[in-house]
């Protein structure tokens, strides 16, 4: 047969062998390359921010992977590293590879290093999709948290209530809102219940149960009774439609009711927070020591919640609970890198399962940190509803340099369920905490050596973490200088001296930050025994002036929002009792007329 | 320009082959695969053997590849959209796909992405017309334009060169 007959090209064999010989020496060749870049690229997605690889040492037919200088910047300070390993030494199951997935049976990593400088920015010209998302809901909850202003010079000035106008209360739109709401359900109710019309049904009913009642067995005859019991059970079928979707219609009202009613609460809240932020707006401190701490240390809350946020938000984005597909960029390449998707579930392999990794860190020197660390973590996976078991990690110190000291860490993230189940446990004592410049104080404050604690419950959408940080022995430094003479009473001089002499003798610094609800927007509370030694100070110099104008700043609040609270309220009010009537009395007369049917129905029975 | 001109030795060398007009569109068609869908894919690993054993023209092959990779750049949003619609919308393909993903080697041809499901999808849609329209082409460029051109001189010197000869290694 000619070379043009012939379908098969049997001389091509050992070329084509060759070839994909060359193909699997080039990919051989490039493997550790390609991990390096992988690693690189997933955990800059997952991060936020540059991660940095020095080598990868690939060996596919032991399973084992070695890299080296690991280096993953924070993304919250692109010029720092969030850590940095110097080996981490894997093994990994070779099998799942053929399905693209990595399975990690285990991890060990030395010569971990946090905070550590970066000589470039490790910030991302272009991040990744979902880090974007992430970063703008943390930014969002950022922006969203209204801290008080603490400033005294409002008394001095006098209160200027013309600053405050309706649009500029929570209060005043949260009311509009609920109006509104509230028209809307009416409107729904009204044209559902408008659908049913159970009045003629139940008119009808009534005039059936009257014929009932006189009605005489003897001179209806056996043909006239059995007419009458069918048209009366009929109009129970009837009369039983109807209540059913009475029912209906009372329960969906019911739950509409029920979030109307948590906008009236919602009211109140938005009601108290406006008087607070009136306050502060009008510089009048609101002297309740919640409101002064969370005034004096608000804003460093805020940055150190923010961490804390951010990592729950990216569990939640790159380890969700469920089976559902998931959609990810895909990788780059010179095309466009379109949309992967992920099929979790059908196999016994996650996509991406660490197992059990092993932690080991030395700090060196004679200070208070120095000391052996270890930590342990057990099922970091991509999958968890396919792993079954939540990640699990545990960290303490090993051995102390300098003194007894304290460091413990358990958490377990667990998303093996159809919701979210997260703990984290943490308390180190005996670590030297920040200097904290307080601006609204004009002081700065060196926490110096304290124990500080994290404890965070998240349930599905609601979030509890309390972080709690004890310093014993602090100093103060005023950020200005001390007044020559003192001050004229009244001056911005001396109510700045004011503070400084309220804080200045507070040696044992406690604070409580507690972020409660939503995850994504959970709400703030700071509570400091520094905002209760200002309160106490500033109460025994101001208390009568100060009560004065706040009483003032609360009546132009209940003045500018009290008529659309009011018409909010009415509004809700009176749909209730709409609901009550058109719902409530139907329901009852049909429930009587339906009693009075089946008892006629009994006695025709009879 | 060494792209270019390496592109018009390919055309040249290939439309002037022995091979039949089928066997070079056969080339032609089966070798778009290289620049319509992303290269480095196990599909277009498979269609390396694919080529080399089977008797189409490996020059077609090549100039498919050449002619066709602006069209895979330019027409990756249409991919994207026809991978996004199957991969995404369509939830009937859905096991389909969960099963491709979860069987071992099948699930590195990364059909889980939308631009390389895509491309695939509307590679096997054109194959066919593009195997019609390079026959037709070829045998109307070897009646009309290579009866002139073939006495040229740079055609003659290409046909001489020791490249030429280890090229009709692979010629149909």
């Amino acid at each position: 047969m000619s070379a043009r007959g012939r379908w098969v090209r049997w001389k091509a064999v050992v070329p084509l062998t060759v070839f994909l010989g060359l193909v699997a020496g080039v990919w051989w060749l490039l493997l550790d390359r390609a991990v390096e870049r992988a690693v690189e690229d997933v955990g800059a997605v997952v991060v936020g921010a540059r991660v940095d690889l020095a080598s990868a040492d690939v060996r596919v037919t032991d399973g084992a992977v070695t890299f080296r200088g690991l280096a993953v910047t924070n993304p919250d300070a692109p010029m720092t590293n969030l850590f940095e390993a110097e080996e981490i030494v894997a093994d990994v199951a070779v099998r799942p590879l053929l399905m693209q997935r990595v399975v990690v049976e285990s991890l060990a990593v030395r010569g971990v290093r946090f905070g550590t400088a970066r000589e470039t920015s490790g910030a991302l010209d272009h991040p990744s999709a979902a880090s974007r998302a992430v970063r703008s809901e943390v930014d969002a909850w950022a922006n969203s948290v209204r801290i008080p202003a603490l400033s005294l010079s409002g008394l001095r000035q006098g209160v200027d209530l013309s600053r405050l106008t309706p649009d500029s209360l929570h209060t005043f739109r949260v009311a509009r809102d609920l109006t509104s709401d509230a028209a809307t359900v009416e409107q729904t109710f009204r044209r559902q219940i408008a659908g049913l019309d159970p009045s003629p049904r139940i008119d009808s009913a009534r005039a059936l149960a009257r014929e009932l009642s006189g009605a005489n067995i003897l001179s209806l005859g056996v043909g006239g009774v059995t007419r009458l019991v069918g048209r009366t059970r009929a109009t129970l079928d009837v009369l039983g439609g109807l209540e059913r979707s009475l029912a209906q219609v009372d329960s969906s009202a019911r739950g509409q009711m029920a979030d109307l009613n948590r906008g009236l609460a919602a009211l109140e809240d938005a009601h108290a927070a406006d008087v607070r932020w009136a306050m502060g707006r009008l510089q009048l401190p609101t002297l309740d020591a919640p409101t002064v701490s969370t005034a004096i240390f608000g804003r460093l809350a805020v940055e150190w919640v923010r961490p804390v946020l951010y990592w729950l938000n990216v569990a939640d984005r790159f380890v969700p609970p469920g089976l559902d597909p998931r959609r990810m960029a895909g990788s780059k390449r010179a095309r466009r890198a379109g949309t992967t998707v992920h099929y979790p579930g059908g196999t016994e392999y996650p996509r991406f399962l660490l197992e059990h990794a092993d932690v080991d860190m030395v700090l060196g020197g004679a200070g208070v940190a120095a000391g052996a660390y270890g930590a342990r973590l057990t099922g970091l996976t991509t999958d968890p509803a396919i792993y079954g078991r939540p990640l699990e990690v545990t960290a303490g110190r090993t051995g102390a340099t300098a003194g007894p000291r304290d460091l413990a860490l358990a958490a377990v993230i667990d998303r093996a369920g159809a919701a979210a189940r997260d703990s984290v446990d943490a308390r180190a004592a005996g670590l030297t905490l920040p200097t904290l410049t307080l601006e609204e104080l004009g002081a700065a404050l060196a926490l110096g050596q304290g124990t500080t604690e994290l404890h965070l419950v998240r349930e599905a959408g609601s979030l509890r973490a309390r972080w709690h940080i004890e310093a014993p022995a602090v100093r103060w430094t005023r950020l200005a200088a001390a007044p020559a003479s003192p001050p004229a009473r009244g001056s911005q001089a001396w109510l700045a001296d004011l503070l400084w002499r309220s804080v200045a003798g507070v040696r044992n610094v406690e604070l409580d930050m507690e972020v409660v609800g939503d995850p994504a927007r959970p709400s703030l509370a700071v509570r400091s025994n520094v905002g209760r030694a200002v309160v106490q100070s500033v109460r025994a110099e101001l208390g009568r002036e100060l009560e004065r104008a706040q009483a003032d700043v609360r009546a132009e609040v209940q003045r500018l929002v009290g008529d659309e609270v009011a018409a909010a309220e009415a509004r809700v009010a009176a749909l209730r009792d709409t609901i009550a009537e058109r719902v409530g009395v139907p329901r009852e007369q049909l429930a009587a007329v339906q009693a009075e049917l089946r008892a006629q129905l009994q006695r025709l029975g009879r | 320009m060494l792209a270019i001109l390496k592109f018009v030795q390919t055309l040249v060398r290939t439309l002037n082959s022995d091979g039949t007009p089928g066997q070079v569109a056969a080339g032609i068609a089966l070798g778009s695969i290289f620049g319509l869908t992303p290269l480095l894919s196990l599909h277009n690993l498979v269609m390396v053997a694919v080529l080399m054993l089977c008797n189409v023209s490996v020059p077609g092959a090549v100039l498919g590849f050449l002619i066709f990779t602006p069209f895979g750049f330019a027409l990756d949003p249409v991919f994207d959209m026809v991978g996004g619609a199957l991969l995404q919308d369509a939830s009937a393909f859905t096991p389909l796909w969960r099963a491709i993903y979860h069987t071992p080697v099948l699930s590195l041809s990364r059909v889980n992405n939308t631009v390389t499901l895509g491309s695939i999808v509307v590679w096997v849609a054109l194959v066919v017309p593009i195997f019609f329209a390079a026959r037709w082409g070829v045998a109307r460029y070897r009646a009309t334009i290579y009866v002139r051109a073939r006495k040229w001189k740079v055609v003659r010197v290409v046909q001489a060169s020791k490249l030429y000869n280890a090229y009709r290694w692979f010629r149909p």
